[in-house]
């Protein structure tokens, strides 16, 4: 078996006392469908954040694609190839949605400085999302369904190899829900790998190949959806937490 | 057609000395030769300096209260390599930009790499903290000021010369609004930890901007200095100068092209024919209509234009849609 | 010129008083920026119109100055009620581009009234403490330099008891600290703001009513003060009382001690300097640095 895409060793976070992620070993393989799920304040935004080099590990190390990454900043995580959505959506709002997209095609992935015939690749990139009759409209003035859309394709237009999602599902209905979902694959099918944090139940058992489950910023489990979802640990974190 | 007007203006500005030229004593008030040329020169110069603000300040939301520095340093820059080095004249503008730059990077690198109000915060000292240096470095002059040499060239080639500046540096920031550079810094404004997540590199481009609005504000202190033939700390790095570097580009428009020379134009026309006896009541004014501008139409008298012109449209034509421009890609 | 370890004493004495009235100049700004995470720039307008206010008490009514400066502080805690609810609470939650500049404008507004009214001149309060001294471990100091340091702790500790022991207090703290989650608890946000704003208002005032004892003053007095209290916040890491108090006698004794080596006129840049070297070497104050020593 190759090494794995993207492995963290021993990564914790501690916001001034309080320990929000410990001690976190994982390994995501290429191509996989990685789901990451807790109950709320588990740590998982916080492990997402110190993937996506937004935050700084208080300790441990970060490996993406073979390479030591720990402590680079974000751009330059994003540059290597990792880029993430945000929980709560985070567009520019005064901008259009062609620029919106124009900003990770031009700036983010790995070769960002040699990309030439932007109009074609963001067209592109709205087309696979769905979104380029919009291409023209601020983002302020959409709706949140194309918020968290328009959250993805900015992001794929940096020509990720690892792509963190986190609940692009939140406040989506059925409908959109499906299509997400299909979207994700259809992601994962292009060659890009996926890990998402993800409250809804129904979605995330269904795509991710692998499931981690965090509980006070420690790893209870991990394994199949089904392994997961079956484990006598798991059902008392989340009945712990839905009794109080 | 309306493409073409800032062409237009712009021919305008270089035939009018010449029309008036013809009869330099006529008396036309506001059209007189020589003042029109004073007019034209302070204004074209300050209105430079508002344009080169609104790269940082407009473009990217960096508020910056300290542009009196490079102004001052730039103005300074000249006196000393003119005056008492006898470089040529023409020669020390650039280098006066270039010092300007190097305080930016001084500024910059350690307040920008942080997130939170740090910049602003810094820049609120650093034109006080030049002044006072200056008051007391004796070899520049000291509390004296500094007088520079009297062999200057005409009104009539610093009108032009002010003129190119003013022109280069709209032509700058209109290169910088619709390139790579001007997306980051639209981008770094919006959301910061945004762009960064998606590969902008913050802390440059700010830096980068900020360089480029000392090189501009830099030089035309040094054109300053040159057309007064005197210049003093109090003057020179004082907070008015900085005040006034912010007023201009907020009142006619923050972030937008015009919005910068709009205000320049007012601010200097009403401080000079309005309210030069009464300079508080001219701050005055202008600290209401900031506050106004802020609460009622933070895109200032060009937004405050756009909406009457969108009223009148609607009014003439009450069935065609209310905003006919909207999603052409323009940005605040 | 010699220096004899009583100049010493002399200088550390004065700076110390001095960390007193400094910290409580810059308590003010630091509550508003730990709150509403705006940066005030009326403060320095606010500092201003305080010391005028006293001045025109004293001048006018006789009124003793620290008498008229709890007036002072209820007056100003009004107008700082006013401001926030006509201007204020429209920035709160826009960019902070939004808020610098709408409290730039009023801070121009507030100095150009200024100037209109009382001129561009300096004034000053001469009362009956002016000139009057104790003697301190066998050195004179000035009484009104002492009274001022023991009127500013005062303040500052009940001000910090207010915001530790009280309801509305403890609802500004959480507010600070994350409003969301204090939203979420049922805390009246936008009250906290108001308050917070006031009391930043307030104390600014006072702290201008103080300084106008010690100092002459003119329209453009709060600025100078006003660059001192961002060195001191920024020392002391924007927000919290321990490091304003840090920040205020670190600038204080620098300050002081600075007249061994350069000229007095050289202190604003000083402070500025200040404000540099700890924005490369301690971007996060010394209270960051505190912090991390723990951590």
């Amino acid at each position: 078996m190759s090494a794995p895409l993207l492995e963290t060793k021993k990564v914790s976070m501690v916001f001034g006392g309080l320990v929000a992620v410990r001690d976190v070993d994982m390994q995501i393989e290429e191509g996989e469908i990685f789901g990451l799920i807790g109950p709320n304040g588990a740590g998982k935004t916080t492990l997402f954040n110190m993937v996506s080099g937004v935050l700084k590990p208080t300790s441990g190390r970060l490996i993406f694609a073979g390479k030591d990454y720990t402590g680079l900043p974000a751009h330059l995580v994003c540059r290597q190839g990792i880029v993430h959505t945000h929980q709560v959506v985070r567009p520019f709002r005064n901008m259009t949605v062609y620029d919106n997209v124009r900003v990770g095609l031009q700036f983010g992935g790995r070769e960002h400085a040699r990309r030439e015939s932007t109009h074609d690749q963001v067209m592109e990139i709205l087309e696979y999302v769905g979104m380029a009759g919009r291409a023209q409209e601020l983002a302020r003035g959409l709706p949140i369904g194309y918020l968290k859309r328009l959250e993805i394709a900015r992001a794929l237009a940096t020509r990720p190899r690892l792509l963190l999602l986190d609940e692009v599902m939140g406040g989506l209905g059925p409908t959109e829900i499906d299509a997400t979902m299909d979207l994700i694959r259809r992601i994962r099918d292009s060659g890009i790998t996926i890990f998402m944090i993800e409250h809804h139940m129904r979605a995330v058992m269904g795509i991710s190949d692998r499931i981690m489950v965090l509980h006070h910023g420690e790893t209870i489990a991990l394994g199949t959806p089904r392994e997961v979802s079956q484990n006598p640990v798991v059902i008392e974190a989340y009945l712990g937490e839905s009794a109080v | 057609m309306r493409k073409y007007w800032p062409f237009m203006l712009l021919f305008a500005m270089v035939v009018l000395p010449l029309f008036l030229g013809l009869a330099p004593n006529l008396d036309l008030g506001f059209f007189s030769y020589y003042y029109f040329l004073n007019l034209g020169f302070i204004t074209f110069v300050f209105v430079a300096q508002a344009v080169a603000w609104n790269i940082l300040g407009g473009y990217g939301g960096q508020i910056s209260f300290g542009y009196s520095a490079f102004f001052g340093l730039g103005a300074y820059t000249t006196a000393v390599l003119w005056g008492m080095y006898h470089w040529p004249m023409v020669l020390t503008f650039p280098v006066a930009g270039l010092v300007g730059v190097i305080f930016a990077i001084i500024i910059g690198l350690p307040t920008f790499r942080l997130t939170g109000p740090y910049f602003s915060i810094a820049t609120l000292g650093i034109g006080e903290a030049m002044r006072v240096l200056m008051l007391n470095i004796n070899s520049l002059g000291g509390a004296s000021g500094m007088n520079l040499p009297t062999t200057i060239p005409g009104k009539m080639w610093f009108y032009y010369a002010g003129l190119i500046l003013v022109s280069g540096t709209l032509a700058v920031s209109a290169w910088v609004r619709q390139s790579k550079f001007g997306l980051a810094l639209f981008a770094l404004n919006m959301d910061q930890n945004a762009a960064a997540s998606l590969g902008v590199n913050v802390a440059l481009y700010k830096n980068l901007a900020h360089m480029l609005g000392a090189f501009i504000v830099g030089m035309s202190g040094g054109l300053y200095a040159t057309y007064f033939q005197y210049i003093h700390p109090d003057q020179v790095f004082g907070f008015q100068a900085s005040i006034s570097l912010v007023l201009m580009p907020v009142i006619g428009g923050v972030g937008t092209l015009w919005g910068p020379v709009l205000g320049g134009t007012i601010y200097y026309f009403l401080e000079d024919t309005l309210l030069s006896s009464l300079p508080s009541l001219h701050l005055l004014v202008y600290g209401v209509l900031l506050v106004l501008i802020i609460v009622l139409e933070p895109n200032g008298l060009l937004g405050m234009a756009a909406r009457v012109q969108r009223w009148w449209r609607a009014r003439q034509k009450e069935h065609t849609v209310a905003f006919p421009d909207a999603g052409k890609g323009a940005l605040p | 010129m010699a220096y004899t370890s009583q100049d010493l004493l002399t200088v550390l004495v004065a700076a110390v008083l001095t960390a007193g009235i400094y910290a409580a100049m810059s308590y003010g700004l630091s509550i508003i920026y730990g709150v509403m995470k705006i940066i005030n720039l009326s403060n320095a307008g606010v500092m201003m119109l305080g010391a005028f206010t006293t001045f025109e008490l004293f001048r006018r009514a006789h009124m003793d100055p620290f008498l008229a400066s709890l007036i002072v502080f209820v007056f100003y805690f009004s107008l700082g009620l006013v401001m926030y609810r006509l201007l204020v609470r429209r920035v709160v939650t826009s960019p902070p581009i939004s808020s610098l500049l709408l409290l730039f404008g009023v801070w121009l507004v507030i100095q150009n009234i200024a100037i209109l009214i009382w001129g561009n001149q300096d004034e000053s309060i001469l009362s009956k403490y002016t000139f009057a001294t104790v003697s301190v471990l066998g050195l004179p100091v000035s009484v009104t330099r002492l009274v001022v340091f023991f009127v500013s702790i005062v303040a500052l500790g009940l001000v910090y008891f207010f915001l530790t022991h009280t309801y509305t207090g403890m609802a500004i703290r959480a507010t600070a600290q994350n409003r969301d989650a204090a939203r979420l608890v049922g805390i009246d946000v936008e009250k906290s703001f108001m308050i917070a704003f006031a009391l930043g208002t307030a104390l600014a005032a006072f702290a201008g009513s103080l300084l106008s004892t010690i100092y002459s003053f003119n329209p453009d007095f709060g600025r100078v003060f006003q660059l001192k209290s961002f060195s001191i916040i920024v020392l002391g890491g924007l927000e919290s009382l321990p490091g304003v108090a840090i920040g205020a006698i670190i600038l204080s004794f620098i300050e002081s001690l600075s007249i061994f080596v350069m000229r007095a006129s050289m202190q604003n840049f000083l402070a500025f300097t200040i404000l540099v070297v700890a924005l490369v070497v301690l971007p996060n104050g010394v209270a960051g640095l505190w912090q991390r020593g723990r951590g």
